[in-house]
């Protein structure tokens, strides 16, 4: 087996993860690589390094509070979903009303009323692309273009 | 994977505000710390982490079955923290807290200066991996998952697993290459 099979198994056991016969295998190995045996030595001490470190603990406070702040959240969502559907209704109610007057107002210059219908329509479409996009187009995995 | 976790979720997902409770409290904590060894600042870990059950809340009836409720997390919660990087990295909003708000030792001994050291240099090289390696070392040595819950999580074969735990150890591995 060449020594590109025998990495993943060596993680497996610097985890523990690996049964007795597997071990051996990668034992009997290691004797006989020089490379692989120089890189299991330094990939076990980086273990030991990490096995003696942990993130560091909270407060015990923030879990008691935890649910508490998320249902606040969850309850404030519901809250804006209203206030946005209600917004919605009001100003579309009176956008409505505002071009209809508009467009009956003799007196306005037909090339503004031609220019206003033009700017109402772009909007519409741009809207409804946003939206197209955003509810039907599969999202890609933003996490893979990530780099710190 | 737990049977309650799956029950409860399934009792979610039919709009039980109690047992999704139940399911916030069990994965508070492995929320909290993935998040915080991704973005290294405790008060981001802990916002994106709860903005990542209120998401969970919201689209718990798409979930297809209750078994899958524990991946289906971690993937909002790896969508959250790769949104608020994206956007800090653009707006240079956030600053990482000190390696020794972060990590601490497990024994640690007053005094051992040197050991503390060696941990920060480790915790510095490990937040400069790119997320995906980042995400593995975290859920392995921090977040003490075995090779079969990782793989549960993350979606992915057991085998892939060790592989990505190689790949991610031979890039740490080069960028402390003085030290080990």
């Amino acid at each position: 087996m060449s020594c590109d099979k025998f990495q993943p198994l060596m993680m497996e056991y610097l985890d523990g993860e690996l049964d007795q016969e597997a071990r051996k295998l990668v034992d009997q190995h290691l004797a006989g690589c020089r490379s692989c045996r120089r890189e299991w030595d330094s990939l076990k001490k980086l273990k030991n390094i990490t096995s003696s470190m942990q993130l560091a603990q909270p407060e015990e406070e923030i879990w008691k509070m935890y649910w508490d702040q998320v249902y606040n959240r969850i309850e404030r969502g519901l809250g804006w979903i209203f206030v946005s559907i209600g917004a919605i209704i009001l100003l579309a109610y009176g956008a409505f009303h505002f071009v209809r007057d508009f467009l009956q107002d003799s007196q306005e210059p037909l090339v503004i009323k031609i220019g206003v219908t033009s700017a109402i329509l772009g909007a519409i479409i741009l809207f409804i692309s946003v939206l197209r996009e955003r509810l039907f187009i599969r999202k890609t995995d933003k996490y893979k273009e990530i780099e710190k | 994977m737990n049977e309650n976790v799956a029950a409860l979720a399934e009792s979610a997902r039919r709009g039980d505000i109690q047992a999704f409770e139940m399911l916030v409290k069990t994965y508070m904590k492995r929320a909290y710390f993935f998040t915080l060894g991704l973005v290294g600042n405790r008060e981001d870990a802990l916002d994106i982490s709860q903005n990542a059950f209120v998401k969970a809340y919201r689209g718990i009836k798409t979930l297809r079955s209750g078994q899958r409720f524990p991946s289906w997390l971690y993937s909002i919660l790896r969508n959250e923290t790769a949104n608020f990087l994206k956007k800090a990295k653009r707006e240079r909003s956030t600053t990482l807290d000190d390696p020794a708000c972060i990590i601490e030792l497990e024994d640690s001994e007053a005094g051992d200066l040197q050991q503390t050291e060696l941990c920060h240099t480790v915790w510095e090289a490990i937040s400069s991996l790119p997320l995906e390696m980042q995400e593995i070392l975290i859920m392995q040595h921090f977040q003490g998952l075995d090779y079969n819950e990782i793989a549960e999580l993350l979606g992915i074969p057991r085998g892939s697993v060790a592989s990505r735990i190689y790949r991610a150890r031979a890039a740490l591995r080069q960028k402390l290459n003085g030290i080990l």
